[in-house]
């Protein structure tokens, strides 16, 4: 029984007034039986909406205020977890540069070449620019000039090269021999391949030499 | 809250009956026979749909009895546009099916209900406009006034007012035929 069934008559009779019919007994009729559908027989609810329905309030609101918390903590987790993300991509990028700048500097502190090349090589080397050096070359140049030290320029490389042979530098501080030394040969056949090569391809052999 | 909750028999108090059971035999036989009118392929399965979506959110709703009202045919609204749109698409129309019609009264309605039969009401609605036929759905099974059923199809009362005397001209006018036929 709903609240309104009680008031369909007067709902139909109203609605006939308004529009103006009078008493139309047909149309009454037709308005009066389509309002009777509202006292079908309403059907055993199924599984699922008896399941709801057997729910106490409480337990259901429960479970959506749980629902409801675990929704907003699992929004700000993805948040900072966002958050995180960026700033920690953010701290890497500009981190990198440094950190490989310095990896390769220790790398190469503890490597010198065990050959010598003749000062008047590099000398006609250095007067005349190889045309072919391009810019990746120049940091490997560098490289190799902080391990000679400060004193150590681009024309000195002869000296350079004359002062960290095989006799003097293989050894660390300590005095311990270095396991570059071993290498030293090799970098040496090495060495001479690039010399053919040309005077733009000379200071590969230090590249070749990097421990991997 | 509404009148459906503050209406509860003490009967149902003391059966420990829910109010999602009170909610739920107070207007299923509305919403069914709303979601019948409006030409919905398989009535009582989108009733219950209906109540699955409206009963874990009663807490929400404002407005009373009016309030819930509204809400509930509100989506029974939703869920016949849905269901009108999926029988566009694949056009399966049912027959109304006798057994459904359970209704017993003895009063003006019941002496209606033999001289028109259900399936004549159908028939009759069949020959209306969508939101002419919506109109009358929501005002004599549903029961909501000019502004809630308004608010229910997102028209003004002005609207639906008009579609209102549109409806029962036409309705009065098919009526007249199939009597004139009848007899």
């Amino acid at each position: 029984m709903t609240p309104q069934t009680h008031l369909l008559p007067d709902l139909v009779e109203e609605m006939i007034l308004d529009a103006g019919f009078g008493q139309d007994a047909v149309l009454r009729d037709a308005l009066l039986a389509l309002g009777s559908l509202a006292k079908l027989a309403a059907p055993q609810p199924g599984p699922e909406l008896a399941a709801l329905l057997s729910r106490p309030v409480g337990q259901l609101e429960r479970r959506r205020r749980v629902l409801q918390r675990r929704t907003t903590a699992l929004g700000l987790a993805i948040i900072a977890g966002m958050g995180l993300g960026v700033t920690g991509v953010a701290a890497s990028s500009t981190g990198h540069g440094d950190s490989t700048g310095l990896s390769v500097q220790h790398l190469l502190q503890d490597w010198t070449p065990s050959w010598t090349i003749a000062p008047a090589a590099w000398a006609g080397a250095a007067q005349e620019p190889p045309p072919s050096a391009g810019p990746a070359r120049e940091p490997a140049v560098a490289s190799a000039e902080a391990v000679a030290g400060p004193a150590a320029g681009t024309a000195e490389l002869p000296v350079r090269g004359k002062v960290l042979g095989t006799k003097d530098v293989p050894r660390t501080e300590n005095g311990v021999p270095q396991r570059n030394a071993v290498s030293g040969g090799e970098l040496a056949s090495g060495g001479g391949k690039s010399e053919q090569t040309g005077p733009a391809l000379r200071p590969a052999p230090s590249r070749a030499g990097k421990p991997r | 809250m509404t009148d459906a909750l503050t209406r509860r028999d003490p009967g149902d108090q003391a059966a420990g009956s829910s109010v999602f059971s009170v909610v739920y035999r107070t207007y299923a036989s509305q919403v069914l026979g709303y979601l019948a009118a409006r030409g919905v392929e398989d009535p009582e399965a989108a009733m219950q749909e209906v109540f699955l979506s409206v009963l874990p959110r009663l807490g929400t709703i404002r407005g009373g009895s009016a309030g819930l009202r509204t809400f509930i045919f509100s989506v029974a609204h939703a869920r016949m546009v849905d269901d009108h749109r999926r029988q566009s698409r694949t056009p399966a129309k049912l027959p109304f099916e006798p057994g459904l019609d359970q209704r017993e009264e003895s009063s003006a309605e019941a002496e209606a209900l033999e001289r028109v039969s259900p399936r004549e009401v159908l028939d009759l609605l069949d020959g209306l406009p969508r939101d002419q036929r919506e109109v009358l759905a929501l005002r004599l099974v549903a029961g909501l006034t000019v502004e809630q059923s308004a608010e229910a199809m997102g028209k003004s009362p002005g609207a639906v007012k008009q579609l209102q005397r549109r409806a029962l001209a036409k309705l009065r006018e098919l009526s007249a035929v199939k009597e004139y036929l009848r007899s």
